[in-house]
């Protein structure tokens, strides 16, 4: 079943490791405390995935995406959200040129066309060219007047969405939620990280970012990953708890019950799954225990799970909804 | 790859869970154990009674098979033990994670790294870190559990129900012995027969079968209700074998016959109701065949007659008497009821019934009638062979001589077939009559041995109430009895004013007796009432001279007394 030898995989565990802890080490150069984000946002790059960054102004928010693509040799595009940004604004628009004397239609590539993609304040654009990025997240292409252009891998989206200021802002679709990878919240730092933060920043220098990872890194991390077995009772464990987020199910809480109208989709599992074997290597072990699954639950679940009214008025956060789900499961 | 060590740590551990879920089920045995005993105890403690230790063993083996059967089913598994061992050593799923790799044969890249990975943990590990943690609070529980019922079955029963035990024991015993004696009466009474007729009057199989049906009990009133439901069933056979007016009707005929001195005799065999006696007698007095030497001594054969005439004409004057005042009653009855059926308008179904059943008192109408007529004709025999007797006297004695031995031979002479007829006529009534004494000589015997039965379920009766009353705690109260056991000495009685003897001439005081008339059979027997008035009498006398009671206490038993008697004030 396996496709590398031990002393390959082994070999290609430690590596996988070195290189994540390598490229974590350099955000922290920059980036202080947010360990935990950090991390987070770097399982969701080498898993493939897209993150959806939370968090008042003034976090870092942008930063982090900043310093990471600073760490990875990688294209990296930043689109600030507006109300008036429109889908050509995003993936590109054919122009008319003038080529050997004859006018014709040419593609002109928009700021999707990268490998990291800063969508800041990603809700302050109209749902239409929200929706501009649907086929981006998921297929990694770009469809323009018939013809699709596929984006170079790797591909990921990082965007940011402030929780305050709602006036003029768009909630993001259903569906463009479920195409990310991660939910995170970006918290207030500790006092020490505060003060560390005026420390690095106040200066007239600010820390060199290097890039210490290619896309080819990544992707091979990427591949690594799915190679990590998962034991059978553990990944029923995972659907068990993607499915009890569903007030359906009989195995959801009475909190889900009560106040949950849609839970999570197969793709919050799959984004678990591929979470876990992550956090598993990185743990240093060559398996996936329920711990990983309980822990990458929150923040790939938060935003798959739609409240009902009465969560909406009740003031339930989702969080607490999954956390329920993962210690009713004995999480 | 091998996965031997990964295989050994997990049957080590599944070998300690296991031998610690046998513990863990042998304490909760012992606690279930411990709260049935305790129930059961309870259950027979409560009310007073000693624990039947019976229960207890089922008790145990019913749980001991549920802890057999909860060891069986709680056996951990493999996977189990794997799973334990991850949560304990905090290896993180891999020990079952490996084992399930295995089964599945998943092996190379990863799933060997994973092996090896997990040997070199359960290397580090030992399974002997996996102790049983004694369960102190359990084993606490189940013992104080345990303690309690043995001491509670370790108590005895209450007074209270050992005295009721042995009360029921008692009156089981009693039962039966009463049953037996009364079987034992039954036979010697039977034996004591020697008349067939008697035995099948008296009927001794029938009475058996009713002592058969009588049950050894515990329960003493129900022990009572059965000796009072056939000492009910004796009476009524006794009733059946009244003869009361018959020997009424002989009482009287004693009294007529008393009046001669010659009759004394027979007046009081009669008056003494020895009527087999009397029957022989009267057999005695049957005239013998009138012969030619007869007819020499006519007036020596009328002498004798002379008692029989008498005795007969004694008896029909009483059985005259007796039956002129029941026709009387009986004229009064019909004139009570004609008065009453013109009242409600159902004279002719009363005046039916009053001829069908004329004396309802005891049915003994008929019979007195065929024994007074029986003695009326026995009269009219007898005074019918005196006046013959007294014909032939008259006539020549000679001729009669010859004309008695001509009609002797030919039997055609009228004078001499008269007087033979009424010879036999006399020795009919006569048989007749010492016949039905005879069966009433049987019928008394009979009824004398019924009342004897009845006297000796009476006795069980009594028996069987002493025995309830005996073993009662704590003494008779006061209106209850007269016992005073407890009482160590006597003390002299002093006058206390109490004074209950009546001081005069003997015979001018009022009577205190009060004759009363009243019809046979009537009205209710006063026997039972006096008895139990004379009863209360005994128990206030005994009350009031005790001196350990109360002044006031006495007072108020005398005015209890007092409210509940009618006291007649002399005249």
């Amino acid at each position: 079943m396996s496709t590398v030898s031990p002393p390959n995989s082994e070999q290609a565990a430690s590596e996988f490791i070195e290189t994540f802890n390598r490229i974590r080490n350099e955000v922290a150069r920059f980036i202080v405390g947010q360990e935990k984000i950090v991390e987070d946002v770097l399982i969701a790059v080498v898993c493939g995935g897209h993150v959806l960054l939370e968090g008042v102004p003034g976090l870092g928010k942008t930063a982090l995406v900043n310093t990471i693509s600073q760490a990875l040799d990688l294209k990296f595009q930043r689109i600030q959200f507006t109300p008036d940004l429109l889908p050509a604004d995003i993936v590109g628009t054919q122009i008319l040129i003038d080529k050997d004397g004859r006018k014709e239609l040419q593609f002109q590539p928009g700021p999707v066309f990268c490998n990291i993609l800063l969508a800041d304040e990603i809700n302050r654009a109209t749902p239409k060219t929200q929706s501009a990025l649907l086929e981006t997240m998921q297929e990694k292409s770009v469809t323009v007047a018939g013809q699709t252009h596929q984006l170079e891998l790797p591909f990921f989206t990082l965007a940011t969405q402030n929780p305050i200021e709602q006036d003029g802002t768009f909630p993001l679709p259903e569906a463009q939620l479920d195409r990310f990878f991660f939910k995170l919240f970006v918290e207030l730092p500790s006092h020490d990280e505060f003060s560390e933060i005026l420390n690095r920043t106040g200066g007239n220098s600010a820390p060199e970012i290097n890039s210490v990872a290619t896309g080819q890194d990544i992707l091979q991390m990427g591949r690594l990953l799915r190679d990590v077995p998962i034991d059978q009772p553990i990944q029923d464990h995972l659907v068990r708890v993607v499915r009890a987020t569903h007030p359906t199910d009989p195995n959801a809480p009475d909190e889900v019950k009560q106040f949950v109208r849609y839970g999570a989709s197969p793709r919050g599992a799959q984004a678990i799954l591929a979470a876990a074997r992550a956090r598993a290597l990185l743990d240093g072990r060559f398996h996936v225990a329920k711990e990983d699954i309980d822990r990458m639950a929150l923040p790939a679940l938060r935003h798959r799970v739609m409240l009902s009214f009465e969560g909406e008025a009740d003031g339930k956060s989702t969080d607490s909804i999954v956390q329920s789900v993962v210690d009713s499961l004995g999480g | 790859m091998t996965k031997e060590p990964v295989n050994e740590f997990i049957n080590s551990i599944r070998t300690r869970l296991n031998r610690h879920h046998l513990w863990n089920v042998l304490f909760w045995a012992l606690l279930a154990l411990g709260v049935c005993m305790t129930v059961i105890a309870l259950f027979y403690v409560i009310p007073g009674y000693a624990v039947a230790w019976q229960a207890w063993p089922i008790v145990a083996g019913v749980v001991s098979l549920a802890a057999g059967v909860a060891t069986w089913l709680g056996r951990r598994s493999a996977d189990q033990a794997a799973g334990f061992a991850d949560g304990f050593f905090g290896f993180k799923d891999s020990v079952s994670s490996c084992a399930h790799f295995a089964t599945d044969r998943r092996e190379g890249g990863f799933y060997d790294l994973q092996a090896q990975q997990t040997e070199a943990l359960v290397k580090e590990s030992d399974a002997d870190l996996v102790r049983y943690t004694f369960p102190w609070r359990l084993a606490a529980l189940a013992g104080v559990f345990v303690t309690l019922a043995v001491t509670l079955g370790l108590k005895g029963p209450s007074k209270a129900v050992v005295e009721r035990m042995k009360l029921e024991q008692a009156s089981l015993v009693q039962t039966e012995t009463a049953n037996e004696e009364l079987r034992e009466l039954i036979d010697e009474l039977e034996k004591s027969i020697d008349d067939e007729q008697e035995k099948e009057l008296l009927d001794p199989d029938k009475l058996r079968k009713w002592v058969d049906e009588l049950d050894k009990t515990k329960d003493v009133k129900e022990a009572m209700r059965q000796y009072a439901r056939l000492e009910m069933k004796l009476n009524k056979a006794s009733q059946a074998l009244n003869q009361r007016k018959d020997e009424k009707l002989l009482d009287k005929a004693a009294e007529e016959l008393r009046k001669s001195d010659e009759l004394k005799s027979l007046a009081e065999k009669l008056k003494q109701k020895k009527y087999d006696q009397v029957s022989a007698d009267i057999k005695d007095l049957k005239p013998k065949k009138l012969t030619a030497e007869d007819l020499k001594k006519l007036s020596e054969k009328r002498k004798e007659l002379a008692k029989l005439k008498a005795i007969a004409k004694r008896m029909a004057e009483a059985a005259r008497k007796v039956s002129s005042k029941s026709r009387g009653k009986q004229s009064n009855s019909k004139k009570g009821n004609k008065k009453s059926s013109l009242k409600d308008g159902t004279g002719s179904q009363a005046g039916k019934s009053s001829n069908n059943n004329p004396d309802d008192g005891d049915g003994q109408n008929s019979e007195n009638n065929e024994l007074g007529q029986l003695i009326e004709d026995l009269e009219e025999s007898v005074e019918a062979l005196d006046e013959e007797l007294e014909e032939l006297e008259r006539q020549d004695l000679e001729e009669l001589e010859d004309e008695f031995e001509e009609c002797e031979n030919c039997q055609q002479c009228q004078q001499c077939q008269q007087c033979q007829q009424c010879e036999k006529g006399v020795r009919d009534k006569l048989d007749k009559l010492g016949k039905k004494l005879a069966k009433m000589a049987r019928k008394r015997s009979a009824q004398a041995k019924l009342k004897k039965l009845s006297k000796k379920c009476s006795q069980c009766q009594s028996g069987v109430l002493g025995l309830a009353k005996s073993n009662q705690p704590g003494g008779k109260k006061a209106g209850q009895g007269t016992s005073d056991a407890t009482r160590d000495q006597r003390d002299e009685l002093v006058d206390n004013g109490q004074n209950t003897a009546l001081k005069g001439l003997k015979g001018n005081g009022p009577s205190l007796t009060k004759v009363e008339s009243a019809e046979d059979g009537t009205g209710v027997s006063q026997r039972r009432a006096a008895a139990t008035q004379r009863e209360f009498k005994r128990q206030f006398e005994s009350f009031v001279e005790r001196e350990d009671i109360p002044e006031d206490l006495k007072d108020g038993v005398k005015q209890y007394f007092t409210n509940i008697h009618e006291t007649e004030s002399p005249e």
